[in-house]
């Protein structure tokens, strides 16, 4: 028999989306629990709500680029990427061998470093704090071969319609390749952490298990799919940019657990390493990447373009609808992250409230700040706030069977 | 699509293994926006269908979850307004 229900509403960043936009963004996960079993979640939303989208349709077509890299600070290459591939299908413009490569490049490196920061949260979450530490350590290097690449460490700004923002020197494009050479060992070398670690396995095998029909049915995306045995990947079946040429290998896995889709990222970010190399070696020299915006006409013809991407986080699709002026009449953003947050609450049933952290960090949600839980004790109507890590570690006053109270 | 009164739904679906995507095209009159909702047959609309419902005022008959304030501020939901619709 239910004779307490304990409420915990679970204060996290995450960038959900465009409606929610960018990277500080709370979201609210009400966990209903039995005991330690959590009986139900909801999630609430609305904490953030730029209006981005409001915003696209009263900006030009080209300040828009900007605007639509500021929906995710991590992310923010594949976001003006897909919206740039999206103005140059309406333009009828094609990018030259060259820029479409380092196109990819840059997408590619902000997976590697987009896959290491939550497996690093992950081992936070779950209280080993040394591999955080480790893992943050080798992501700085990725961080700097982005800043090579693109200039800028975090926001790129690197997409332009037609072609890229800067090209790439020999030399650059050599330390490059050294950086990436040194992080693909490391890569190596957490993936095997994450494999034969006791503790790691312990806090993620069959933790959070997602049948693959749900996955489906649920619309989810991403490493989070492909943790469940769902081969999904814009990058193989849209065959954007040079996709079509380096033929990336897709990872799948069939357990559907925590630990699953934390390895699914661990080998994306390998496979990301090795495209990565293989870009700089095969690197065309056709054109010069940069075009000039002079040329580009300031009103865009009437039409509509749907274009997909694979985001670190899973698939992420734009709709931009011209109306023939100067500013879009309508552009929607799906992103993975929507989905998968939003999607997955049937997802914590049945686990313990220790596990709810591991679940949701497992989503790749990109917990960034200090989380906190809110635990209501409706007998007396106390609520205490206390540190989400606390809660996931099991430990002391709250952890284990501290706070059942009956 | 204000000039025709209408609200356009388009429904993105991709199918698997292949990952085609096949869109459905639908109109709405402005002034009676319902439609059924898709939510028993694709449980992954749930989050579409109630963030279209919070901006642009679309009534999915039969989902039960649908709510204003879903991403809009209070004030908003107070006022009225559906932030996405033009005209």
């Amino acid at each position: 028999m239910v004779d307490k229900v304990i409420e915990i509403p679970v204060s996290v960043e995450i960038p959900v989306g465009p409606q929610h936009p960018a990277l500080h963004e709370p979201v609210l996960l009400k966990a209903y629990a039995d005991g330690e079993v959590v009986v139900k979640v909801e999630v609430n939303t609305g904490y953030n709500h730029r209006g981005i989208e409001k915003l696209l349709e009263v900006n030009s077509f080209y300040k828009d680029i900007f605007i639509v890299g500021r929906v995710c600070g991590i992310c923010n290459t594949v976001h003006t990427n897909v919206y740039v591939r999206a103005l140059e299908q309406i333009l009828g413009v094609e990018p030259c061998r060259r820029a479409r490569y380092l196109r990819v490049l840059a997408m590619e490196l902000e997976r590697i470093h987009s896959h290491m920061l939550i497996n690093a949260v992950m081992a936070e979450v779950i209280g080993f704090d040394t591999l955080f530490m480790n893992i943050m350590l080798d992501r700085e290097k990725v961080m700097k071969a982005k800043e090579l690449l693109t200039g800028g460490r975090v926001m790129a700004d690197y997409m332009m319609v037609g072609g890229v923002r800067r090209d790439l020197s020999d030399e650059d494009a050599g330390r490059l390749a050294r950086i990436i050479s040194s992080v693909r060992e490391r890569l190596e070398y957490y993936k095997k952490v994450f494999e034969e670690d006791i503790t790691i396995g312990k806090r993620l095998v069959n933790v959070g298990v997602l049948k693959r029909r749900d996955a489906v049915s649920h619309s989810l995306l991403g490493p989070v799919a492909r943790g469940s045995g769902v081969r999904i990947d814009a990058r193989v079946s849209d065959k954007y940019d040079a996709y079509d040429e380096l033929k990336p290998e897709v990872v799948v896995r069939d357990e559907g657990d925590s630990w699953a889709r934390m390895m699914v990222r661990w080998g994306e970010a390998l496979i990301s390493a090795d495209l990565s190399l293989r870009v700089l070696q095969s690197l065309p020299r056709d054109c010069n990447p940069v075009p000039d915006e002079k040329k580009l006409p300031r009103k865009l013809p009437a039409g509509e373009a749907y274009t997909r991407v694979e985001a670190p986080r899973g698939e992420l699709t734009y709709f931009v609808m011209s109306d023939g002026g100067v500013n879009p009449y309508r552009v929607k953003i799906r992103t993975p992250s929507f989905t998968n947050i939003i999607n997955s609450a049937f997802l914590y049933e049945g686990y313990t409230i220790a596990d709810l952290p591991v679940i949701l960090a497992s989503l790749d949600p990109c917990i960034s700040c200090m989380e906190r839980a809110l635990v209501t004790d409706l007998k007396t109507g106390s609520r205490k706030v206390i540190p989400f890590t606390e809660l996931s570690r099991g430990g002391g006053k709250w952890g284990s069977r501290g706070y059942y109270l009956q | 699509m204000k000039d025709k009164g209408v609200i356009r739904l388009d429904y993105f679906t991709v199918l698997l293994p292949e990952e085609e995507t096949i869109v459905f095209r639908t109109t709405i009159p402005r002034e009676n926006p319902v439609i059924d909702s898709i939510i028993d047959i694709v449980p992954g609309a749930y989050s579409a269908e109630l963030e279209i419902h919070d901006l642009l005022g679309v009534i999915f008959k039969g989902n039960e979850f649908l709510k204003r304030g879903f991403f809009a501020p209070s004030d908003i939901v107070e006022s009225g307004v559906y932030p996405l619709r033009r005209g």
